[in-house]
């Protein structure tokens, strides 16, 4: 495979070249008015069978046999994972730097923005916060501050407490700027391996450094952008570790707890945020983002710059927009009598979003998983640097993108975006029973969270219907 | 509406409302077959490895024959079909493609010029 630098000559926007052979095809017409007829029923169905006390709120865990805890969370385990964890960052790393540059043979790339940025998504959901353990950072960080205990006989002072004020923003803005790498440091086209690799490098000292500021697990547990990412993701499924001990509690009862820290709101919606730029980018919004794009090019700019300062601009009017449908909503609620104030009303309802936010990955990466996690399992294994090898015999192998038809695909994403609003719904109002002293006013405040509900879901899979990338 | 003979009655209803809207709506879709490339289409790449006249969206129904012939200005280096992955090379012109969409889906169809860039001049749209 030859290395190719995809250029643009003509004086049309760009658009991300698609690292993919096989994009989907719109929602069609008749599907799109399904859903959002049906996202409607269901809500109003909801409301009039909604229970009347809170049924979310306690977590109600129970560990799991001590034989169990002891096999998950021995200190081998621990290692192995740990160990598991820093070779995949030196791998994307060395692939990274020596790989070819062709984005869809070089490992750095699949690995990061398919198997380990979307399926840890999935993983956390099914298994918890699976990534803790094979955290780098983290692994790193523990075998040093060891070393530290056993040279100094005394653990590494952390000369910071981490401030409680900061709470999930440091995740807030990781998440913003992995987006962008994916989306638009490119210029245009995919990120270069090296891009990536240059990135993880930058992400890695700042990690570090953290960690040794504020302490090992103090950042991976509170700070850490990846981490506080897919322990979101986390808490809608039933298995949690606690201290030495997994346990299994209700389903969607880790959400609520998980919202009350400073900057969770802005986590959940800056997720859906760049999952609706990802799907606008080249569909509803790609007539404005070429419109900016010209006008950064008239004004001087070079072409690459003129795609990234257009998309930066209209991925943070994405998230304008996004965050304020919320708080819109919020300020609707806090109308009604008995309401607390505005922020922390805000807060309280944060996590019913998280469902939603997995529906719109499910909606829009579905079939780009499927494809690209075959490719890492056939050529990316045996060749990850895109050099010729064959390490396991499987470099021959390439994707068969007939595995999903259009309908497959089509009725999984309306079906998603369907049950996340449900499963959303029914947090809010189980949170509202708990927020509200009266049944009256937790259902009147509803009103206001089923407007923004309905709003997400049916603007997703209004999304899905205009250009389905 | 708290009993529960009242919650399953609003689920049953709540079920047999999606059903029916599905089907009405499902029945009444007639999108398909309407516009669709027929023959062999013409795409021009001109001089600078761009298309004439802009990148062409070309709708097919599965199992339809796609035919294009690819004439271009300048010799480049190859001519490739996205999902298909047929890639042919492109030093002399027109490049001819004839094979039937048995994929559904959104497909580029991409030159590959002699300077290594690439570009799109078609996007393949196979309904199902």
């Amino acid at each position: 495979m030859r290395v190719r630098s995809p250029g643009f000559s003509s004086r049309t926007s760009p658009s991300a070249h698609a690292l993919v052979g096989r994009k989907d095809l719109p929602v069609p017409a008749w599907l799109f008015a399904w859903g959002a007829s049906l996202v409607l029923i269901i809500s109003f169905a909801l409301l009039s069978v909604a229970w009347t006390t809170a049924r979310l709120q306690k977590e109600d865990w129970r560990p799991t046999p001590r034989w169990f805890s002891r096999v998950v969370l021995n200190p081998l385990t621990q290692v192995i994972c740990g160990l598991v964890g820093v070779f995949l960052l030196f791998l994307v790393l060395y692939a990274g730097f020596r790989g070819i540059e062709d984005p869809t043979h070089n490992f750095s790339i699949i690995f990061v923005f398919y198997t380990f940025w979307l399926g840890m998504v999935v993983l956390s959901v099914l298994l918890g916060d699976v990534f803790r353990a094979f955290n780098p950072w983290r692994a790193i960080g523990r075998v040093v501050s060891g070393g530290f205990r056993l040279v100094a006989g005394q653990s590494a002072p952390t000369p910071f407490r981490y401030p409680e004020w900061l709470g999930r923003w440091p995740a807030v803005l990781g998440v913003l700027l992995f987006i962008w790498l994916e989306l638009i440091a490119g210029g245009g086209i995919a990120p270069t391996p090296h891009k990536v690799a240059v990135a993880t490098v930058i992400y890695t000292t700042i990690t570090f450094v953290c960690m040794a500021l504020f302490g090992v697990e103090e950042w991976i547990g509170r700070g850490e952008a990846f981490n506080a990412y897919f322990g979101m993701f986390s808490q809608l499924g039933p298995l949690e570790r606690r201290d030495d001990r997994v346990g299994l509690r209700k389903f969607l009862t880790g959400a609520p707890q998980w919202a009350l820290v400073p900057g969770a709101a802005a986590l959940v919606l800056t997720s859906i945020a760049v999952t609706s730029f990802d799907g606008a980018q080249e569909g509803v919004l790609s007539g404005a983002i070429t419109w900016t794009f010209d006008r950064c090019s008239d004004a001087g700019l070079s072409l690459p710059n003129s795609f990234r300062v257009a998309n930066t601009i209209w991925m943070l009017i994405t998230l304008a927009a996004v965050s304020g449908l919320y708080w819109l909503g919020v300020a609707g609620m806090h109308t009604v009598r008995g309401s607390p104030a505005v922020k922390q009303l805000g807060r309280s309802f944060a996590h019913s979003l998280i469902p939603i936010a997995l529906a719109y990955l499910v909606a829009h990466y579905f079939s780009a998983f499927l494809y690209q996690e075959q490719a890492q399992f056939t050529y990316i294994l045996s060749d990850p640097l895109g050099h010729g090898s064959d390490l396991f015999g499987t470099a021959g192998g390439g994707i068969n993108y007939g595995i999903v038809s259009s309908n497959t695909v089509w009725y999984v994403q309306v079906g998603a975006l369907v049950v996340g609003h449900v499963v959303a719904l029914t947090l809010a109002h189980d949170r509202a029973l708990a927020v509200y002293d009266n049944v009256r006013h937790a259902s009147r405040s509803q009103y206001f969270m089923l407007a923004v509900m309905v709003g997400f879901t049916c603007f997703g899979l209004f999304l899905l219907s205009q250009a389905n990338a | 509406m708290q009993s529960r003979a009242a919650r399953l009655g609003v689920i049953a209803a709540v079920v047999v409302a999606a059903i029916v809207v599905f089907v009405v709506l499902k029945s009444n879709n007639s999108d398909k077959s309407s516009n669709t490339a027929k023959g062999v289409q013409t795409l021009h790449v001109g001089s600078s490895g761009n298309p004439v006249g802009g990148v062409k969206t070309l709708t097919y129904n599965k199992g339809d024959q796609v035919q294009l012939r690819v004439i271009l200005a300048v010799p480049e280096e190859a001519v490739h079909v996205h999902g298909y992955e047929i890639e042919k090379p492109a030093a002399k012109s027109p490049v001819d493609f004839s094979f039937p969409a048995n994929l559904d889906g959104v497909f580029e169809v991409e030159v590959h010029r002699i300077n290594h860039t690439e570009g799109p001049i078609a996007e393949l749209h196979v309904n199902p």
